[in-house]
């Protein structure tokens, strides 16, 4: 018997349909990956199953878990089945968690609440389930607060929770998406045991194919609100049958084509040397104050016309450096040279010449505009870098040319930000970035929150004005899928230090520093080499 | 090979104003009408003695009766209205024009430019209202100016809060960055991103504030340290009908009233301002 039946599931708010005839299975010990874009509705099919459903929702069509039927099922009955007949992991660990709460009375309040034990008993059980998912005893006591423990741990703690009751279904909806490669690895792991184990079924809910490939049994891919595919995991590679499968694979793995290759014996466009950011902790009142060094002795440079990436996981100081490059901070020691002249020591008119040199964007496609400003002036903000403004007439024409370059029409320039899609936002912010012909443009996560299709336009639209303005890059990513097929070279960066740099293509092939290794190893890859599979299990 | 993209439909968003708002702009339009109406005309003059009539109860030729020296209750209300109105208005300007520059100043420069501006708002914060205004009676005489001092002062380091913790906020906001890699200072950018997306913060804490203010005059008057007789203050004419609340209650009902109503429909105007401006409230409610 399957742990969990969907026939025909309808779902609509209002009058916008969100599901359209969802059916799907999953039998004891399967792991189902459920894949598809924002709005897609697979987020939507997971709160059906646990009915919690927006008030507004009505839900037709059958649910059944362990055979029982759940759908239409009272508010009380369903509580029940939450917790003890499924168990839901999200995306956030630190919202999912209580604050206020230690890690052990959170796992026992699960417990208490589906049967009949005295906190001690209870504490009993969460000290085992925590043991399971990693959290040994001597190193995190039931006593620890979520804010003590990392990203990665406090997941663990919402996957004890949530095996708490030892469910015959689990739900991880995007569980791992927040997380760094080589915790996203290790966290996989667990699931993946957990079910070896336990014999429940689990459904992943992920946005990212390679997770899909390197975890699950079979991939179910949604489009708006429909079950297009379902599948073998094995099929991923061998070519499946949906077109809009297929599509999603080959953004997945797309590679803009780069016509020009970038100068090698030109003067680097931006060169680092010795750069040194500290963060000083507060002035202790007794003792000296303790010092964080973010960026340790930092160098690098890119040439005309290079794309190089910067990869590295949260917290190792990518973000920071980057802003150092910008003199968003002021560096401790070392110095940034765009094109020859020094941006941190740089002031008034002088740092304005070398800031229309280097341009940003960033990463959240909903936080970099400010939202009472319309496209126009957001872009003509970078006209401030100019000695002089140009005519009104003039900025207007140069506005909208930018705007075309970058695939938007002029008509855009007329309206908020808010009336934009994310990746047509991520245009916008390259638009805005190119108006002062900059000859590097920083890209902090600059396509990280984009869905997969958007992704490989961005990048598409990357590559092509690189090759017609000459334009060098740096990508800024904990993403090493994104760099490797956009960039020439590669820098890796771990605990503020530049540990290993190198062509693209041969650090990926032979990666000689053991972090990289470890990165490399961790990320979840759709065309791994089968025989580097091979090797890996022997 | 660059393509283009297709833009949605403007979105045209429908905003319901929320009732508190409307109930709260309905009692304060009413009172603000009747400050300036008094400007021009009031049944009697509120300064006239007629000895005759005094501590009549309400009728119908005196709508709230008469006072102890016969002045007519409502025409005294009604010009005490721009009195408080004035007052408060006033108050609620000094505090925010003086507050908000200063909050503002504090989060963009932060250090000990921050430390200073905070510390010195703790200060006055510390500092009792009424014994300021004492302080300034006793080097300049009693008057509604005191009033205004007094209770602006007070104001300065709300709005300095507000504006330094929100704006504190929005500093480490990608657009905000953005900004400053468009070469742009940082009293540019406070004017430009920083204040206009705090407005809707300041302005909702105006309105609060101005309900306060109203109290804070009419508390100010009624120790004898705002505006001072012969000039009308619902303050002044509470203190006056404490002793004859016995046998004229009107006395004391119909400027407390007068203040309820004032500040009611201030603080509900506040709050709706608040609900209209959240998006998190706007969002919950029904469509």
């Amino acid at each position: 018997m399957n742990v969990l039946d969907i026939r025909d599931l309808n779902l609509s708010i209002g009058a916008t349909p969100i599901l359209k005839g969802v059916s799907l299975s999953v039998a004891p010990g399967e792991i189902l990956g459920l894949v598809g874009e924002s709005g897609s509705g697979k987020s939507m099919t997971a709160l059906a199953i646990i009915g919690l459903t927006p008030p507004r929702a009505t839900v037709t069509g059958d649910i059944r878990l362990n055979g029982q039927l759940v759908s239409g099922a009272s508010d009380a009955a369903l509580q029940k089945v939450r917790g003890r007949d499924v168990g839901v992991i999200f995306q956030e660990p630190m919202t999912a968690l209580n604050p206020v709460m230690t890690i052990g009375d959170q796992v026992a309040e699960t417990v208490r609440l589906h049967k009949r034990v005295s906190r001690k008993a209870a504490l009993a059980v969460a000290r085992a389930l925590l043991d399971r998912v990693g959290l040994p005893a001597e190193r995190f006591p039931l006593s620890r607060y979520p804010h003590e423990l990392s990203g990665g741990q406090r997941q663990r703690v919402a996957i004890a929770i949530a095996i708490a009751l030892t469910p015959k279904l689990l739900i991880a909806d995007e569980a791992t998406t927040a997380l760094d490669v080589t915790t996203q690895a290790q966290v996989l792991e667990l699931l993946k045991r957990l079910v070896c184990e336990d014999g429940m079924g689990l459904i992943l809910i992920t946005h990212d194919l390679a997770v899909v490939a390197e975890t699950c049994d079979r991939l179910a891919v949604m489009k708006d609100g429909e079950l297009v595919e379902e599948a073998p995991v094995d099929r991923i590679g061998s070519g499946m049958a949906h077109p809009y499968s297929q599509h999603l694979l080959a953004n997945a793995t797309h590679a803009p084509v780069r016509r020009s290759r970038p100068q090698a014996d030109a003067a680097p466009v931006l060169e680092v040397q010795g750069l040194v950011r500290d963060y000083g902790g507060a002035p202790a009142l007794f003792g000296r104050s303790k010092t964080f060094r973010a960026v340790d002795d930092v160098s690098l440079s890119i040439q005309p016309g290079e794309s190089v990436g910067l990869v590295g996981e949260s917290g190792c100081g990518k973000s920071t450096l980057l802003r150092a490059i910008l003199a968003l901070e002021a560096p401790q020691a070392g110095c940034v040279r765009v094109r020859g002249r020094d941006i941190t020591t740089a002031r008034g008119v002088a740092l304005k010449a070398i800031r229309r040199d280097i341009q940003v964007v960033f990463q959240d496609p909903y936080g970099s505009f400010d939202p009472r400003w319309k496209v126009r002036d957001l872009v003509a903000e970078n006209f401030h870098l100019l000695d002089a403004r140009p005519a009104p007439d003039e900025a207007r024409r140069r506005i909208d040319e930018i705007l075309e370059r970058v695939g938007l029409t002029s008509s855009a320039a007329d309206r908020y930000p808010h009336e934009f899609s994310g990746g047509q936002r991520q245009r916008i912010a390259i638009a805005r970035a190119l108006i002062t012909e900059p000859s590097v443009v920083c890209l902090d996560e600059a396509v990280s929150a984009l869905d997969v299709s958007v992704r490989a336009q961005v990048l598409d639209l990357l590559a092509d004005l690189s090759d017609r303005l000459g334009l060098s890059y740096l990508f800024v990513t904990h993403d090493l899928s994104v760099v490797r097929t956009v960039t020439d070279r590669l820098l890796v960066m771990h605990a503020g230090k530049i540990v290993e740099q190198g062509a693209t293509s041969a650090v990926f092939a032979a990666p000689s520093h053991p972090y990289t290794q470890k990165l490399l190893a961790a990320t979840p890859d759709l065309v791994r080499n089968p025989a580097l599979e091979k090797e890996d299990a022997r | 090979m660059t393509e283009v993209v297709a833009l949605p439909a403007p979105v045209k968003t429908r905003v319901r104003w929320p009732l508190s708002l409307v109930a709260g702009l309905a009692l304060t339009a009413v009172v603000v009408t009747t400050a300036l109406i008094a400007l021009v005309w009031t049944p009697y003059d509120p300064a006239a003695v007629d000895i005759a009539a005094k501590l009549a109860p309400p009728s119908a030729v005196h709508w709230m009766g008469t006072d102890h020296f016969g002045r007519d209750v409502l025409s005294m209300i009604m010009a005490g209205a721009q009195n408080s109105l004035i007052v408060a208005f006033v108050a609620v300007g000094v505090g925010a024009g003086i507050g908000t520059p200063l909050g503002l100043l504090a989060a963009a420069r932060g250090g000990w430019i921050d430390e200073l501006v905070m510390r010195g708002n703790d200060l006055i914060f510390a500092f009792p209202a009424l014994l300021l205004a004492v302080m300034i009676t006793a080097v300049t005489g009693p008057g509604a100016i005191n009033a205004v001092i007094a209770i602006g002062v007070f104001n300065i380091p709300v709005f300095t809060r507000v504006a330094r913790g929100a704006a504190r906020g929005l500093w480490t906001r990608e657009y905000v960055l953005a900004a400053r890699t468009a070469g742009k200072s940082r009293t540019l950018i406070s004017l430009q991103h920083i204040l206009p997306n705090l407005m809707s913060l300041l302005v909702v804490q105006a309105a609060i504030q101005f309900a306060v203010g109203i109290v804070a005059e009419a508390g100010l008057s009624y120790v004898g340290l705002g505006a001072q007789p012969p000039a009308p203050s619902w303050g002044r004419m509470l203190a006056e009908a404490q002793t004859m609340i016995g046998f004229a209650p009107w006395l004391a009902i119909m400027p407390g009233l007068a203040i309820f109503v004032t500040v009611l429909g201030l603080s509900l105007t506040g709050d709706g301002l608040r609900d209209l401006f959240d998006p998190r409230v706007r969002r919950e409610r029904p469509a």
